[in-house]
C-alpha cells in the first residue's frame, strides 16, 4: 500500500553502493526504534500467562525493554501465546492474529501452545500446538518457562526485527525464519 | 433413637445420626430407594431416578441439621449404566452425603434439582453434554464447557474424539508422514499401550 | 416541522466481554445485557480452556497423574497436589510418615500465601491501583525462590509422591522461612495500607457486588466468597486433614458480603497462614518422609470423595476404582467453578465498572473453572 512506492525506491537505490549504504543505516535507525518498542498483545491464557506476569513484574521486569503488555489486538505488534489453545478458543485467536497491523510477530511460551504438551496425546479438546492456526516466530519449550527464558525468547524477537530491511518485501510475504531443526507438517 | 415414626420434623430425633437417617428414608421412601447406609462416617443413598427430588428434598430440609447444600454434581460411565451423583453437604459441619441414581445409557433422562439448589445448574449443564443425560426441567440446557457444535459425550467410556487437524497427533507414529496422507495401517502396539496396565 | 416529540426511548444493549480482556483472570466470557451503564443481565460463557482432564485421569496411572494436578487450579499446585495424593492414599489405605504432612501443611500455607499475593496484585490492577501489582509480585519472588530451594519449580512442583514425598526440605530452610516471615508481616501490612486505607478503593469495593449467605450457599459457592457473607465454612477447620488438628488458627469471617468483605478475608487469612506456618516449622518431626508404596499403586475396587480448602474455595476429588493402576473415574470438585456461578446475582444492577471489581474479588482461576 503506502510502503509500496517507500519499497521500490529503496531498492533501486540499493544498486548502487553509496545507496547500499544508506539503505542499511536507514535500516538500523527503523529496526533498532521497532525493536525498543514491541508491544505484545499479552494473551494469556492458563498457569504461562502467571508467569508472564511475573516477568513484566518488578523482579525481571519487561519495561526496561520497551515492551508494555496491550489490551487490544489493533495496538499491538507481538502476540504471546502462553497457555493451552481449546478447540473453543482457536477461531478467536485466529481472528485476533488477523486484528493485529502488519508487521506481526507470534511468540509460542510454553510445551502447550508449542506443541500441544501434556495434551497431545489423549486431549480430545485441545489444539496440538498453536502453529497449527498462526505461523508462530519464536517457540520457548518449558512448563511454564522460566522468566529469563521468556526474556530470551523476546530477545530472539528483537534479533528477527532488525534483520528486516526496508528494501524488501514485507516480513509476512513469505519471509520468515527457519528455528526449526525439522520439518513441522503444515495443515492449509 | 426413632425408628419407627415417620415424623421427621425438626422435633424428631435430636441428634439424629446418619444411621437414623438412612432408616427414616428407607422407611419413608420405601422401593424408590434401593440402598441406603452409612460408609465412612458418610451417609451413602441410592434411589431410582423418579425419586431422587423428594429423597434431596427430605434431606435437605426435613432432618435435623440438614444437608441443605449442594456441594457438586458428577456422573460416572460404569459401562452398562451412568450414574449421577450428588454431593450434599451441612454447612454447620461440612458432613457429606453422597445421592446417588443409576441410568440406562440410551435415554438417560431424570429431572432437574434446580428448583432445590441453584448449584446444579451448571452442574447438571456439564453432566449432561459429557454423559448425554437429559435433565427434565432445566432452565438452561446449553452446553456449557464444549463448543455448541461439539458431537459426542466426551467422559462417556466408548467415546472416539473427532478427526480434526487440529488434534492429531502424528508423531506418535511411526511414520507420521504416511498416518496424515491416511496410508499407514493401524498399529496394534501403539505407543500408548505400553503405559496402561 | 415535527410532531410533539415522541418519549426519549432507551433500548438495551448487548456487550460482549470476550475472551480475550485485559482483566487477567484467565479466558472467560461475559455476556452483558446493559441499560445504559446499568447490567441488567450477566450470562457467562466458559469452556474456553477446557482441557479434557477428567478423560486424561483415565489413561495414566495414579503415580502419574500427579503432574497434571498441579496444573489444575495453577496457582495452589502444592494444594492440589495435596488433595490428589490424599486421596489415592485413603484409597490405598496407605499412612504417609508424620513428618510429610507437616511438610506438606507448611508448603499448603505458603502456596495460600503466594496466591493470595496475586490476588493482591492482580486486584489492585483491575480496579486501577498498579503499584500494588508491583509491591505484591515482588514479595511473591522471594516465595518462589524458596519453592524453587525445596523442589526444583517455581510455579510449577510435582512434589509430592503418594505416600511421601519427593525429597525433604533442605538444610536451613527454617530459618529461611522465619526469616521471610518477619520481613513479610511489615511488608503485609504496608500492602494493606495502600489499599485498605485507601479511600478510592474503599468506595470501589464497598457495598459492591453484595450478596446474602443463602445466595452463596444456593449456589455453591465456598472460600473467601462465602466466609464474606459471614459463615465461617472452612474444611481445615470443619473436617481437618493433614496436621490442621494439631495447629492454632481462627476462620476470619466478615458478614457484610461484598468486595471489601471478601478482599479483608483474604488478607486476614494471610496473618493466619503465617501463624500456622510458625506452629508447624516449631513442631515439626525427624523422621522419613516416604512410606512404603509400591511402584504402580493399585487400590482396592473402591471410591473416595476427598476435600481439602485451597485459597478458593472447597477443593474436592473423587476417584473410584477398579483394582487396576489407572483411576476409572476422577472428577475434580473445582471451587472457581460453582464461584463463578454466583456472578449473575451479584452483577445485576451494578455498573459495568463494578463488574471488573466484583469479577476480580471473586478471584476465580480458569483453569479450575473449565478443568
Amino acid at each position: 500500500m503506502i510502503d509500496e512506492p517507500i519499497r521500490r525506491i529503496a531498492r533501486k537505490y540499493r544498486e548502487s553502493p553509496a545507496g547500499q549504504s544508506l539503505i542499511k543505516i536507514v535500516d538500523k535507525v527503523l529496526n533498532t526504534g521497532r525493536a525498543c518498542s514491541v508491544w505484545p498483545l499479552g494473551f494469556g491464557l492458563a498457569c504461562c500467562a502467571i508467569e508472564m506476569m511475573a516477568t513484566a513484574a518488578s523482579r525481571f521486569d519487561l519495561d526496561r525493554f520497551g515492551m508494555i503488555m496491550r489490551p487490544s489486538p489493533r495496538q499491538a505488534d507481538l502476540m504471546i501465546v502462553a497457555g493451552t489453545v481449546t478447540m473453543k478458543m482457536a477461531p478467536v485467536l485466529e481472528q485476533l492474529y488477523h486484528q493485529m497491523p502488519e508487521p506481526k510477530y507470534v511468540l509460542a511460551m510454553g510445551s502447550c501452545a508449542v506443541s500441544g504438551g501434556r495434551f497431545y496425546r489423549d486431549a480430545y479438546s485441545v489444539v496440538n500446538g498453536v502453529d497449527r492456526i498462526v505461523p508462530v516466530d519464536v517457540y520457548i519449550p518449558g512448563c511454564p518457562p522460566r522468566p529469563e527464558g521468556l526474556i530470551k525468547g523476546l530477545l530472539d524477537i528483537h534479533d528477527i526485527i532488525r534483520r528486516d530491511s526496508i528494501a524488501d518485501a514485507p516480513y509476512t510475504e513469505g519471509k520468515r525464519p527457519e528455528y526449526r531443526q525439522y520439518p513441522r507438517l503444515r495443515y492449509d | 433413637m426413632t425408628d419407627s415414626t415417620n415424623d421427621t420434623g425438626p422435633t424428631a430425633a435430636a441428634g439424629q445420626n446418619n444411621s437414623d437417617i438412612a432408616d427414616n428414608l428407607r422407611e419413608q421412601f420405601g422401593e424408590q430407594i434401593h440402598s441406603a447406609d452409612v460408609a465412612d462416617d458418610t451417609l451413602q443413598v441410592e434411589a431410582a431416578a423418579e425419586g431422587i427430588l423428594a429423597v434431596c428434598r427430605h434431606l435437605s430440609t426435613e432432618i435435623d441439621r440438614p444437608y441443605r447444600y449442594l456441594s457438586d454434581a458428577f456422573g460416572v460411565d460404569y459401562g452398562d449404566h451412568l450414574q449421577v451423583v450428588y454431593h450434599l453437604v451441612r454447612p454447620e459441619t461440612a458432613e457429606g452425603a453422597l445421592v446417588r441414581t443409576n441410568l440406562p445409557r440410551d435415554n438417560a433422562t431424570m429431572p432437574t434439582l434446580t428448583g432445590l439448589y441453584n448449584t446444579a445448574n451448571w452442574a447438571e449443564r456439564e453432566i449432561a453434554e459429557m454423559f448425554g443425560v437429559t435433565f427434565e426441567g432445566h432452565p438452561d440446557p446449553r452446553k456449557l464447557l464444549l463448543p455448541e457444535d461439539w458431537q459426542g459425550h466426551p467422559l462417556r467410556k466408548d467415546y472416539q474424539p473427532p478427526d480434526h487437524p487440529y488434534l492429531r497427533s502424528e508423531l506418535l507414529h511411526e511414520d507420521p508422514v504416511a498416518f496424515l496422507s491416511g496410508e499407514a495401517e493401524p498399529d496394534e502396539d501403539s505407543p500408548e499401550t505400553d503405559l496402561k496396565e | 416541522m415535527s410532531e410533539a416529540a415522541a418519549p426519549l426511548t432507551t433500548e438495551e444493549m448487548v456487550v460482549n466481554l470476550g475472551p480475550q480482556h485485559p482483566s487477567t483472570h484467565g479466558v472467560l466470557r461475559f455476556v452483558l445485557t446493559l441499560q445504559g451503564e446499568t447490567i441488567v443481565e450477566c450470562v457467562s460463557h466458559i469452556g474456553y480452556l477446557h482441557s479434557s482432564l477428567e478423560k486424561i485421569a483415565e489413561t495414566l496411572r495414579y503415580e502419574q497423574f500427579i503432574t497434571n494436578t498441579d496444573r489444575f487450579d495453577y496457582l495452589n499446585g502444592l494444594g492440589n497436589e495435596l488433595c490428589y495424593v490424599q486421596a489415592v492414599e485413603k484409597l490405598a489405605g496407605i499412612e504417609p510418615p508424620p513428618r510429610t504432612r507437616f511438610i506438606r501443611t507448611l508448603m499448603a500455607e505458603l502456596k495460600r500465601i503466594s496466591s493470595h499475593l496475586v490476588y493482591l496484585g492482580t486486584y489492585g490492577n483491575d480496579v486501577g491501583a498498579m503499584t500494588i501489582f508491583l509491591h505484591a509480585f515482588r514479595e511473591r519472588e522471594l516465595l518462589l525462590d524458596m519453592f524453587e530451594a525445596v523442589t526444583g519449580g517455581r510455579l510449577l512442583y510435582n512434589y509430592l509422591r503418594i505416600g511421601g514425598l519427593r525429597n525433604d526440605l533442605p538444610t536451613g530452610f527454617d530459618e529461611r522461612v522465619y526469616s521471610f516471615l518477619e520481613h513479610f508481616s511489615s511488608r503485609l501490612e504496608e500492602m494493606n495500607d495502600l489499599l485498605t486505607r485507601n479511600r478510592i478503593f474503599v468506595a470501589r469495593t464497598r457495598d459492591v457486588g453484595v450478596i446474602t449467605a443463602e445466595q452463596a450457599l444456593g449456589t455453591g459457592a465456598t472460600g473467601p466468597t462465602l466466609r464474606g457473607c459471614g459463615v465461617p465454612y472452612d474444611i481445615r477447620k470443619l473436617q481437618p486433614y493433614a496436621v490442621y488438628d494439631q495447629v492454632e488458627f481462627d476462620v476470619p469471617t466478615f458478614p457484610e458480603g461484598d468486595c471489601l468483605a471478601r478482599h479483608l478475608v483474604r488478607m486476614k487469612e494471610m496473618c493466619q497462614s503465617m501463624r500456622i506456618i510458625r506452629q508447624v516449622l516449631e513442631k515439626m518431626p525427624e523422621g522419613e518422609i516416604q512410606a512404603d508404596v509400591p511402584r504402580r499403586v493399585k487400590p482396592e475396587p473402591g471410591e473416595v470423595y476427598e476435600r481439602v480448602e485451597s485459597p478458593r474455595g472447597e477443593l474436592g476429588c473423587y476417584l473410584l476404582s477398579d483394582g487396576g493402576a489407572n483411576p476409572y473415574r476422577m472428577h475434580w470438585r473445582a471451587p472457581s467453578f460453582y464461584n463463578l456461578q454466583v456472578l449473575p446475582e451479584m452483577v445485576r444492577g451494578g455498573m459495568v465498572a463494578d463488574f471488573i471489581a466484583i469479577l476480580g474479588s471473586l478471584d476465580v482461576i480458569v483453569g479450575d473453572i473449565d478443568r
